[in-house]
């Protein structure tokens, strides 16, 4: 074979016949495709290319900004951009991340790298940038394909400030775009309002560029910006119980503390504080996610002696005993193989009502409940809102435990009435005090004031829930005299504040853990409202794990007189009593009252 | 005799000519369309202008080389053979960087991509060294001799990197094989040998992934609409959505939204395609047809051996790229940056293109007469 000549002709012919045939069948090919697509079907591509060509891009909406109830802003939205570009468009790419290094602060390394990653993409290369700085960029960089988008930033000015009521948002991008989402407090609450309704755009747009081709819009929709939220929280109180709190915690040495300062005849809240708290601007830098819990409403407790106050209040309005009823009582009292016994050494002997509660005597509120029994006691128990929500306006409202009779132990009756085995939220706690207050009303707790249209100021109100009669008026006459001697007279002394009748109850209440009460674990709290003439503040203070003293009456107490005595102060709420009382009566706190 | 300058211009083939004037026209109008509003801010008279001046060099090449007596210079294929080597060594250390190849050295304002220009140098140095073993069918040593020959560009240019052109250096080597009479045995077993390497650079991580990436995707490009699928996607519904009769020549509107990236070179076919419709799509298919067989056609009728392998080699290495690039296109070919012959934007792809007519011309104007 090898010596055969291969150049002659027909061999060549041979060899070109089937170069010829490859073409020929690799024309046929690529014919039939060309057939296939532009000349049987093209429909299908003509419809996918419009598809394509035109885009509906949203226009993000403003969200709304967050007000106190004087119209200090608690959160705002600010209008920032975003840097944008397609790398494989720039001129001088080096250029460019020297400039975006220089004014953003970040590595040139890490821009470069940007580059690098999306060499053909459409990419952010810088969110949340001052709308200055960015446009100092722009300029600068005088390059086509690096422009700015709109985009916005949520600032909360004041830090801490009530973060637990107000919240925070996250950047999420469910809905197709990305916007700012309420995770918690009022930004999660009124989201929908907040939030706003985004705008659209139907345009052609560069694919890999994802800027507007010029004179391509066809359709434009602005968007619509969220509603101004205005909250019943004011600024002031609100800093001023967390400054109060916080010296607290530090005097005592606490794990963490609350209150809360409220409208005693409309429910509105002008203060919800809760340490340890965070800061809604890094709120994804806390220590423990338990300092996202607001524990006003998110953690309950069991109430301890506040909630003998109900007992009684049960009791009297049912007729069943007076403020000077007189009881025996044993020094401990055995039910079943349970022994209740006093927090401080009591004689055995008889005490009327008022004592009763001014003291804080266990057994006698064991005794109260008793004359009431268990249906009576738990319809109470019902109608003073445990068990149940409040009806606050921010979520994840915690009801507590209350349990029905019909599960009810030997001992339940008699631990409940003095407030164990039974859990509530301080809001709970607070709002049943609040009846006295409130002529024997029960109302509902709320932060939302008004919401107004940033544009238009057209306002929307909350609409006004009813409120429900729980106790007698005379009943609530005798609770807030008996109340009053607690302060007084009673474990609650610490509470007084100068020039203003003050009504209360404190609290002590052990930690419940899983063999038992805790030992040394407290949750000292105190209750109360004033002037009591004409009920205008219920305030709620309570403390957590205090580690220098632990009843009520010394480590709340004195935390509600000052909040009180502020807010008094600030809010110019008229003395009840007359400057001839006032003088005589010059000793503001009494001696250190250790009975609770 | 002499024959004096008109009277070789007489003797070329006008209609191989005149379908390629066309055919390059054509592929500057298609620039100006591709390009229009400026691609990375470049605006579209560049291209224009560079396309221009490359063709017009081109056609001065065409020229001169088909009046030159190329038989005559045939030892200078060597030459021509380790220049191109000499380039792509050098563009290996200074080219110039872009889409992240090294394949350009800039000579003054023009820059020139060597492999590209191998393309031809390569293929004729081969179809002058199986010449030189007088119409025998070569040995099997003589043809590992010449994998070995085009062995060294095909694996510089391959580090540049620029896979498309080392495989279209492989497939010029194996058309001259084949045109040259190599025992069918013998390609059979270069086939299954150049399978097993590629198989075996695969799975030995010689190839980067996006090269892989890049082969494969054409088999399921909607898996990958964004990367390497969304070009081919996009190529596809260009050319769709053009129809029968197109959108009309600067009216396309998927291309010059930028959907179709690298529009003015290796996705051109996307706007012919989309501008001109089916009707365009074919008369172009039909023009390349029309060239490929009248080179054919004139490989068959030359007694020259050098210029019979070469024509036939090089119109097999066309073959390839129009196959590949339109199939590419079309959506039923890897997308490897093999450009459209005389229409890509490409000057240095274009020259190559016009020296290898050139050569060819001139074998046909210098051919013995019977």
């Amino acid at each position: 074979m090898d010596k055969k000549r291969y150049d002659k002709k027909n061999n060549y012919i041979k060899r070109s016949f089937w170069i010829f045939l490859s073409i020929l069948l690799s024309f046929i090919f690529l014919i039939y495709r060309v057939v296939v697509i532009q000349a049987i079907n093209p429909k299908y591509f003509i419809k996918k290319s419009e598809i394509d060509l035109t885009q509906k891009k949203p226009i993000p909406a403003k969200r709304g900004d967050i007000e106190d109830t004087n119209g200090n802003k608690l959160a705002v939205t600010i209008p920032v951009k975003r840097i944008c570009t397609n790398p494989y468009y720039l001129k001088d790419k080096e250029r460019v991340a020297r400039i975006i290094a220089k004014y953003l602060k970040i590595d040139y390394e890490k821009v470069k790298d940007i580059f690098e990653k999306n060499s053909n993409k459409y990419v952010v290369l810088a969110r949340n940038v001052s709308i200055d700085t960015a446009e100092k960029i722009v300029r600068e960089a005088r390059e086509n394909m690096l422009w700015m988008e709109d985009d916005f930033i949520r600032i909360y000015p004041n830090g801490t400030l009530a973060s637990h009521v107000i919240g925070f948002v996250v950047p999420s991008a469910e809905n197709g775009y990305l916007e700012l989402v309420g995770k918690e407090g009022a930004e999660y609450y009124f989201n929908d309002l907040l939030k706003g309704t985004p705008g659209y755009i139907e345009a052609q747009f560069y694919s890999n560029v994802g800027a507007i081709v010029p004179e391509t819009i066809k359709k434009k929709q602005e968007a619509k910006d969220g509603k101004n939220l205005v909250l019943t929280i004011d600024k002031e109180i609100q800093f001023f119980v967390e400054q109060a709190l916080k010296e607290a915690i530090k005097e005592q040495e606490a794990k963490g503390a609350c209150a809360m300062v409220i409208n005693s005849k409309t429910g509105e809240i002008y203060a919800m504080a809760s340490l340890p708290d965070f800061d809604p601007n890094s709120h994804g830098k806390v220590d423990d996610i338990s300092y996202y819990i607001n524990k006003c409403y998110r953690a309950v407790y069991e109430p301890g002696s506040t909630f003998k106050t109900i007992t009684i209040a049960a009791a009297i309005n049912e007729q069943l005993i007076s403020p000077q009823t007189i009881m025996y009582l044993p020094e401990k009292l055995k039910i079943g193989r349970y022994t209740i016994k006093e927090a401080h050494h009591r004689p055995a002997g008889s005490y009327n009502v008022i004592q009763i509660l001014q003291e804080s005597m266990n057994i006698g509120a064991v005794k109260i409940a008793e004359k009431l029994g268990p249906e009576r006691f738990y319809e109470y128990v019902t109608c003073f809102g445990f068990g149940r929500k409040t009806g606050l306006d921010l979520s994840g409202e915690q009801v507590g435990r209350v349990l029905p009779t019909d599960q009810w132990k030997k001992t339940t009756l008699a631990t409940m009435s003095f407030g164990q085995g039974i859990s509530c939220t301080p809001l709970q706690m607070l709002m049943a005090t609040n009846v006295f207050a409130n002529n024997g009303y029960y109302v509902e707790p709320h932060i939302f004031k008004y919401s107004y249209d940033p544009e238009t100021g057209s306002q929307q109100f909350r609409t006004e829930s009813k409120q429900t009669k729980i106790v007698s008026d005379k009943t609530v006459e005798i609770m807030k005299k008996m109340l009053e001697e607690v302060v007084n007279n009673g474990t609650g002394q610490k509470a007084k504040v100068y020039g203003y009748r003050v009504a209360g109850k404190t609290g002590t209440a052990q930690v419940p853990g899983k063999t038992g009460y805790q030992r040394g674990k407290y949750i000292s709290s105190f209750v109360g409202f004033l002037p009591v003439s004409d009920p205008r503040l219920t305030i709620m203070v309570v403390v957590y794990e205090p580690k220098k003293a632990h009843y009520g009456g010394t480590v709340a107490a004195p935390v509600f007189s000052r909040i009180a005595e502020f807010c008094v102060k600030y809010l110019k709420v008229p003395p009840d009593k007359s400057e001839k009382e006032i003088d005589s009566e010059k000793t503001p706190a009494g001696k250190d009252v250790t009975g609770d | 005799m002499r024959e004096n300058f008109f009277d070789k211009l007489k003797r070329l083939d006008f209609l191989l000519l005149f379908f390629v004037i066309v055919l390059s026209l054509f592929g500057i109008l298609m620039i100006a369309s591709a390009t229009r509003g400026g691609v990375k801010g470049i605006s579209s008279s560049y291209f224009i202008y560079r396309q221009a001046l490359f063709l017009i060099a081109g056609f001065l090449l065409f020229f001169v080389l088909s009046i030159v007596n190329i038989r005559k210079f045939e030892s200078f294929s060597l030459f021509l053979y380790l220049f191109s080597l000499f380039l792509l060594v050098a563009v290996l250390f200074i080219g110039e960087s872009r889409l992240g190849a090294q394949r350009w050295i800039d000579i003054g304002p023009i820059s020139i991509q060597p492999s590209e220009l191998s393309k031809v140098f390569v293929l004729l140095f081969l179809s002058s060294y199986f010449s030189k073993i007088k119409g025998r069918t070569p040995t099997f040593k003589e043809i590992v001799n010449s994998l070995i020959l085009v062995l060294i560009p095909a694996l510089l240019v391959f580090m540049q990197p620029d896979l498309g052109t080392a495989i279209v250096l492989l497939v010029g080597w194996m058309a001259v094989i084949f045109t040259s009479g190599a025992r069918w045995q013998h390609i059979l077993v270069f086939i299954a040998v150049f399978l097993i390497a590629f198989a075996g650079a695969v799975k030995f991580g010689i190839l980067h992934d996006y090269q892989i990436k890049r082969l494969t995707v054409f088999l399921n490009p909607e898996a990958d609409t964004t990367g390497a699928g969304y070009n081919i996607t996009q190529a596809k519904i260009a050319i769709g959505s053009g129809g029968f009769f197109g959108k009309g020549i600067f009216s396309g509107t998927q291309s010059a939204l930028r959907f179709v990236p690298e529009r003015q070179t290796d996705f051109i076919f996307s706007v012919v395609g989309e501008e001109t419709g089916f009707i365009g799509s074919l008369l172009v298919l039909l023009l390349y047809l029309i060239i490929l067989a009248r080179i054919i056609q004139i490989s068959a009728n030359l007694k020259e051996r050098t210029g019979k392998i070469f024509s036939f080699s090089y119109a097999f290495v066309l073959l390839f790229h129009i196959l590949v690039n339109v199939g590419m296109n079309l959506g039923i070919m890897p997308v490897t940056g093999i450009p459209l012959p005389l229409i890509s934007y490409g000057g240095s792809f274009l020259l190559a293109n016009m020296i290898s007519l050139g050569i060819i011309e001139s074998f046909w104007v210098h051919r013995k007469m019977i």
